[in-house]
């Protein structure tokens, strides 16, 4: 690699990182992601009253799905619609233009958009996560039951990694739609399809057309892959291998998509 | 007519297809397609939704507790196909499976059940109970040591089979997370089967597993059984 | 590149362009500018002034022909580099301040440390913002947003630069400040390219102008010259003159 690539490597990548951090400013100014925040917090705070219904050390059980439940659900609406809402607002309030008629080159400012847009989940699944775990670490106690500490840091991070494929799909979409309801509402079908895998081997009930069916759900990820319940011990790497793969393969693909978008 | 491809169009998709393809080579958990076949009877109730939504947990969670407000009210029917609806979307919970397999085995066939009915009518209907629990229980791959001491005890006090019981406590005394007592009822249970040596061949295997310390493993009380059955069996 | 090539600031050779909806923005149009010189392209609505500064810009490609600035492929890095564009009705996040907005695009020109401190004074200073500079862009006027776009579209000195109907939602005062901000270009020699609906002030201001019609260019030449250009606008697009 030349001086020349080398110094157009440190500007891109120096590029990507100061929209990344304009988009991370615009997404916790964004009221949605509050308010979408402030309900999986009134969810998880709320589970509370199980403790009514004196279930035991299951209570505990019962507490953490609720948690990992208002998270993941939150974790992914912020995804698939703050990614749409960061996208478009650029493109719609003319920042894209002043940025991109600068020499700033568009695969830079795609995944400076999509860095930004992680930055902000992490943010959200890691506050919800500690909360969750502050929570439930003194209902342990109270319980007399083990406090699942690593469990819950682990479960934060698949829901994060969850959202974060959902999160460049919906960038992909992005790239080809024109409105950002179409590509939030692609985008939640897109998580819908990605929970349903295990039903697309049994469905339909057409041999030859299930073989359709399969072969395309087969390439959509498998989002169940992340529910913190389905952790298997020593699959940490191969989940997030996963993971990962799925968001650079829909980061790649948005990349040259955009790069013949009109503006 | 002449065809014009976009090949520069078609790349993004290429990319995606490809890439897609090399990433199903990363193993996963095994699916869960055939369960999700028990959700027909609680359709309508958002359990199917919220699954797709990525909630399976506390959907589960949401209708075990309305099997538990089921079977306070004595519902057989709503009780078990809540409680099966919850463990089809988790199947993995040994708390669902265990529950589950318990209400089915000893509180269903009590209800409803004429109290003058003969006592082989009931002895019956609750071996039909105990049999269906047991499917429920059937083995998965990576059973826990609970879902196989569960198999046990309702085998044993259910169906009133001692040996199969006594083989289901040895699988599940095998399992670094049993409870001590699996390895105990075991031993007892196959001595009454008329399996005492080999009983004892194995209980010599498992004892220097047994920590020495922990008053919960017995260990002085199994050590001084070894010694018991070898007088009692002989060489 | 030829010698000759070297010479335009700007070329469009051939230049048509067509939306997915099937509209034709641009029918085969070609142009081409000297550097240093100040230019307007003029038209009614629809006539393409705006296709033609986005792709310029880099902001969109071509349907078929060449579009080259400064001797490059527009749309290229080193295209880009040398140009400040200004897009019609510019809006910017509104808790940034002007500060912050010259900063942050300041740095994505390769402008950094006290480079980009003294770059950003210079041009508020220039654009007449001095007094705003610190406070979010959500309380600026419609005057002072646009002048915080020419501020940004010089911010790195750009040769080219492009305005797309600088002179919209702006008051005579605003319009008059505009006049003036546009002969201080000139005064710097960039090469600039503006799209007006205001023909006095492209007769008051420019060299040269490209009156577009249904996306064709139907006339180029001196905005002074023996006719007027409002006069040649009503004779080259008399339905266009009725319909408005």
């Amino acid at each position: 690699m030349s001086r020349q690539d080398n110094l157009s490597l440190a500007s891109a990548l120096r590029a990507i990182g100061l929209v990344a951090r304009m988009t991370l400013s615009q997404a916790v100014r964004w009221r949605l992601a509050w308010f979408t925040g402030a309900a999986a917090l009134l969810l998880i705070g709320g589970a509370c009253w199980l403790r009514d219904l004196h279930f035991g050390g299951a209570e505990l059980r019962f507490l953490l799905d609720l948690g990992f439940g208002a998270i993941g659900i939150g974790a992914l609406l912020v995804a698939v619609l703050g990614t749409a809402h960061l996208f478009f607002g650029d493109l719609d309030g003319r920042m894209a233009a002043f940025v991109l008629a600068r020499p700033v080159p568009r695969t830079s400012w795609l995944l400076g958009k999509l860095a930004g847009a992680l930055g902000a989940l992490a943010f959200l699944c890691g506050s919800l996560t500690v909360l969750t775990g502050a929570l439930t670490a003194g209902r342990a106690e109270a319980l007399g039951v083990a406090w699942p500490g690593l469990e819950i840091v682990r479960s934060g991070g698949l829901l994060w990694l969850k959202a974060a494929i959902a999160s460049a799909a919906t960038l992909f979409v992005c790239t080809y739609a024109r409105t950002p309801l179409l590509a939030g509402g692609a985008g939640l079908l897109f998580v819908v399809i990605g929970h349903l895998r295990p039903v697309a081997s049994a469905w339909p009930s057409e041999a030859s057309l299930r073989g359709v069916v399969g072969a395309v759900v087969r390439l959509w990820p498998d989002l169940t892959r992340f529910d913190p319940l389905d952790w298997m011990p020593g699959t940490g790497a191969a989940l997030a291998g996963y993971g990962l793969g799925y968001v650079a393969l829909f980061a790649g693909a948005a990349a040259l998509a955009f790069s013949r978008r009109d503006l | 007519m002449r065809l014009s491809v976009n090949l520069p169009g078609l790349a993004p998709w290429a990319v995606l297809v490809l890439g897609a393809a090399l990433l199903q080579s990363v193993p996963g958990p095994p699916e869960r397609a055939g369960e999700w076949r028990l959700l027909g009877p609680v359709a309508g109730t958002g359990a199917l939704p919220a699954a797709a939504g990525g909630w399976r947990a506390p959907a589960a969670d949401v209708l075990w507790l309305r099997a538990n407000l089921a079977w306070e009210r004595r519902d057989a029917v709503a009780t078990e196909t809540l409680a099966r609806a919850a463990v089809a979307l988790e199947p993995e919970v040994d708390y669902f499976r265990i529950n589950t397999a318990r209400i089915i085995a000893f509180d269903l066939p009590e209800w409803g059940l004429d109290p003058t009915a003969p006592a082989e009518v009931a002895r019956r209907r609750r071996a039909q109970h105990v049999r269906r629990a047991l499917e429920l229980l059937a083995s998965r791959p990576g059973d826990s040591a609970a879902v196989l001491v569960e198999r046990a005890r309702l085998t044993h006090q259910g169906l009133g089979d001692s040996e199969a019981a006594g083989e289901l406590f040895r699988a599940a005394a095998e399992r670094p997370d049993a409870p001590y007592f699996a390895g105990r009822l075991s031993v007892e249970l196959l001595i009454r089967a008329g399996r005492a040596r080999e009983a004892r061949e194995w209980l010599r295997a498992w004892l220097p597993r047994l920590p020495a310390g922990d008053p919960e493993a017995q260990r002085a009380r199994m050590e001084a059984r070894l010694r018991e059955l070898d007088r009692l069996i002989g060489p | 590149m030829t010698e000759a090539g070297a010479e335009w600031a700007l070329e469009l050779t051939g230049v048509s362009k067509e939306f997915p909806v099937g509209a034709r923005a641009l029918d085969g149009i070609s142009l081409r500018l000297a550097r240093g010189r100040l230019a307007a392209l003029v038209g009614p609505n629809g006539s393409g002034k705006t296709t033609v500064l986005k792709l310029l810009a880099g902001l969109i490609r071509p349907t078929s022909g060449t579009v080259r600035v400064g001797g490059h492929a527009a749309g290229s890095v080193p295209a880009r580099a040398g140009l400040g564009y200004l897009p019609e009705t510019p809006d910017y996040p509104g808790w940034l301040t002007g500060r912050e907005l010259l900063r942050h695009l300041g740095r994505l020109s390769g402008l950094d440390g006290a480079g980009l401190d003294e770059a950003i004074a210079r041009r508020a200073a220039w654009a007449g913002l001095r007094a705003v500079l610190d406070r979010p862009a959500q309380t600026y006027s419609s005057g002072q947003r646009q002048r915080l776009g020419l501020a940004q579209a010089l911010l790195h000195d750009p040769a080219l630069v492009l305005l797309d109907e600088p002179a919209a939602a702006l008051d005579p005062g605003g319009i008059a400040g505009l006049a003036d901000l546009l002969r201080r270009l000139r005064a710097e020699r960039r090469t600039v390219v503006l799209s007006s609906h205001f023909l006095p002030q492209v007769e008051a201001t420019c060299d040269h102008a490209w009156l577009l019609r249904a996306g064709r260019l139907i006339w180029e030449g001196d905005p002074t010259g023996a006719v007027a250009l409002s006069q040649r606008f009503i004779e080259l697009a008399p339905e266009d003159v009725a319909a408005g």
